[in-house]
């Protein structure tokens, strides 16, 4: 495809993404009228207090959450599907949101009755740091292993098994732990692992921005390194690619990014996966210079449609966001697999 | 050839995987515009090697030089100028265009976030032209048949613009014609580019016919090179590829079933026009076990002969009512007391099938 029809698709992305920004922000169990939603984001007053109260803490920071959530998840899935050259690498399905999962469990079981995730939350910037730290370091250690592992498997259908595997052995050991905990923290523990893209607001909002930024521009800065690890290992290196650095930079970009999502947003699934799919049958290359902000536009335009599914208009209740990723991620999973050319390309 | 440039020079390299020395120790030395195809049977050693060659896995000991310098001192992106590779490494991903894959070849030279120069598309442009690939620049790598993606990985490694290319078994999976152009292919690059070009490969006869040179590795680490030519004559090259029931016919330069010593015959070619016939009569005659004595001046006794005479085809043919037949040859076997005609090589195995029924299929 031609620069200048990628470069056309990335900007009715940019402006669709916007409508359905705005969109999402005047839909909920609220009713509030379009013209002040339009008012709020231009920062003017409006003269009901509860109504701005809604948008300035709950709508607009779940929407941003929502960009996030998806930038991040997206752009993590498409370096695992580069760096093991397995186009159902995620960071659901190789485990590494579990083994964020088991970062957080850790705080919050751990913490004894005392810490909670609200009390976390609560906390502030030093408890957000905190939680983005063990969920970070979780999915380097599940993501080291997993890589450590891939090495001696060519089969992409087994290296998924084995993520698989790798996910539930760690979520096991998450159950282990929660046997022996209360149950108010269990409780609170099952409420997170639905996956929520709400209470994240104020100081975390700003710690978890600074998080998944930091893990974009890695990304994006290494997208040269991630082109040559299309052929593989040894043509990158022969082509002047130091293997253990690009390694290490890739682990480093995906946990980040991972860790910090799961940590405020809980595990969520099948966006990771499906984005990089959709990205590289739209834009029609393989180049990562195109493909990092083409799933962070598919990526944001797809947390913001399954936000407002979930939070149907008219609706009192929220449904969890991970119910919603799943509905439509996992078709996109079954058709990779079933693509014609599956067997010919990949195995 | 003391005025070409020395591009690889190994002195007691020694080859393998951490305590186990695969090759070696063994000295070489690679010049600018020469050709040289490894080879070696399987499990010789020739993928280590070349890999180590290449910068891919540490040697084990000895020194290596890359066009002056110590290997192990290069940096990956200094010895990415130097060497440009074609693995058997799969390269599986459906999005890539052959031009795409082409360009990655700039990747030693271009920007942080791998941005072309007009001077990158020039080297892209020529390699695909060179490697023969430019009609399909905007084509997806999974539409490409076997020998087309390799000819695009080869054009990948010119893009590289080194001095050095190394391919391992690069003909691996290739039909015929597709391996012979391959080799065709490396062999003019060498002439117009004075690139160095060492080839890993299984294709004995095509190695004979293009290399300048040929690394020949042995079971138990032994190590010869030479012209081919030179390898072939000392017995050299017979000795490395020995197995039981196969042998080199340096006559030929191909390799031979080996037959028991079955019953004798004389083969006379009647002028050159059937110099050609003889040679697939031999083969015919040699499948079937008959040890041919060649030429008239034998002092051999021999109680069967076959003469191959040219132009007297038409009539025998006539004669015997056929119409296929191979040219206007003619076969005549003779013994003492009867001498019989034949149009086609068929038709003289037929006959003599009849009288030696030991020597052929049932």
């Amino acid at each position: 495809m031609r620069p200048g029809r990628q470069t056309f698709r990335l900007a009715a992305l940019l402006l669709l993404l916007l409508l359905i920004f705005l969109l999402d922000v005047a839909t909920g169990s609220a009713r509030i009228p379009f013209k002040d939603v339009c008012r709020v984001l231009l920062s003017m007053r409006i003269d009901n207090s509860t109504w701005q109260y809604i948008m300035v803490n709950i709508r607009i920071p779940k929407a941003i959450t929502a960009v996030l959530a998806g930038c991040g998840l997206s752009v993590s899935g498409l370096q695992m599907q580069t760096l093991f050259r397995n186009p159902l690498a995620g960071p659901d399905v190789l485990g590494i949101t579990a083994g964020a999962s088991l970062g957080v469990a850790a705080v919050m079981l751990a913490g004894g009755s005392i810490v909670t995730m609200y009390t976390i939350k609560e906390l502030g910037i030093a408890g957000s740091w905190l939680v983005i730290a063990a969920a970070c370091l979780g999915a380097a250690c599940i993501l080291m292993l997993v890589v450590a592992i891939a090495g001696r498997i060519k089969d992409n259908v087994v290296m998924l098994i084995v993520g698989v595997m790798i996910g539930t052995i760690t979520l096991s050991l998450i159950s282990i732990w929660q046997y022996f905990s209360s149950s108010d923290l269990v409780k609170d523990y099952l409420l997170w692992t639905f996956g929520s893209l709400g209470g994240v607001s104020g100081s975390q909002l700003l710690v978890f921005t600074l998080a998944v930024f930091a893990g974009l521009l890695i990304s994006f800065f290494s997208s040269k390194m991630l082109d040559a690890l299309l052929l593989g290992e040894n043509y990158a290196r022969s082509m002047g690619l130091s293997a253990r650095r690009a390694r290490i930079i890739i682990i480093c970009s995906t946990s980040l990014l991972a860790g910090s999502i799961t940590a405020f947003c809980g595990p969520i699934g099948f966006i990771g996966i499906a984005v990089p799919h959709l990205a590289r049958s739209l834009f029609n290359t393989s180049s990562h210079r195109i493909l990092i902000p083409g799933c962070c536009l598919i990526g944001t335009l797809l947390m913001l449609l399954c936000d407002m599914i979930a939070q149907w208009p008219g609706s009192q209740n929220v449904l969890p966001i991970n119910i919603i990723t799943a509905l439509i991620g996992a078709p996109v999973v079954i058709g990779v697999i079933l693509r014609r050319n599956y067997r010919r390309v990949y195995s | 050839m003391n005025n070409q440039t020395l591009l690889l020079r190994a002195r007691a390299l020694r080859v393998g995987y951490s305590s186990t020395v695969v090759a070696g120790p063994l000295d070489v030395d690679l010049f600018e515009g020469r050709l040289i195809c490894l080879l070696g049977p399987n499990g010789s050693g020739k993928s280590t090697l070349l890999r180590t060659l290449a910068g891919l896995q540490p040697p084990l000991g000895g020194k290596l030089e890359i066009d002056g310098a110590t290997a192990a001192r290069l940096s990956p992106p200094e010895l990415a100028r130097k060497i440009s590779l074609v693995l058997t490494d799969p390269v599986r991903n459906s999005n890539l265009t052959a031009k795409a894959l082409v360009s990655l070849g700039r990747y030693p030279y271009s920007g942080w976030l791998g941005t072309l120069g007009e001077a990158d598309l020039t080297v892209i442009e020529w390699a695909m032209k060179a490697a023969g690939v430019s009609s399909f620049q905007q084509r997806k790598l999974i539409t490409l048949s076997d020998g087309e993606s390799q000819k695009v990985m080869l054009a990948r490694a010119l893009a590289q613009d080194t001095p050095l290319m190394m391919l391992d078994e690069p003909t691996a999976h290739l039909d015929l014609p597709s391996r012979i152009q391959l080799m065709q292919l490396l062999h003019q690059l060498v002439r117009r580019t004075r690139k160095g070009i060492l080839v890993s490969t299984h294709e004995l006869d095509l190695a004979l016919q293009v290399a300048d040179e040929i690394w020949l590795l042995r079971d138990k680490g032994g190590f010869d090179r030479g012209a081919p030519e030179d390898l072939v004559l000392t017995g050299v090259f017979g000795e490395a590829f020995y197995k039981e029931g196969i042998r080199f016919d340096t006559s030929s330069g191909t390799f031979h079933i080996d037959q028991e010593q079955g019953p004798r015959v004389r083969l006379i070619a009647r002028g050159a026009p059937a110099a050609a016939a003889a040679f697939w009569t031999k083969r015919a005659l040699g499948r079937y076990g008959f040890t041919v004595v060649e030429g008239k001046e034998t002092t051999e006794e021999t109680v069967h002969s076959i003469t191959v005479t040219p132009g007297a085809g038409g009539e025998i043919r006539a004669e015997a009512g056929e119409i296929a037949g191979a040219g206007s040859m003619c076969w005549t076997w003779e013994y003492p007391g009867v001498s019989r005609s034949f149009p086609n090589i068929a038709g003289l195995l037929d006959a003599m099938g009849q009288n030696f029924p030991a020597a052929m299929p049932k």
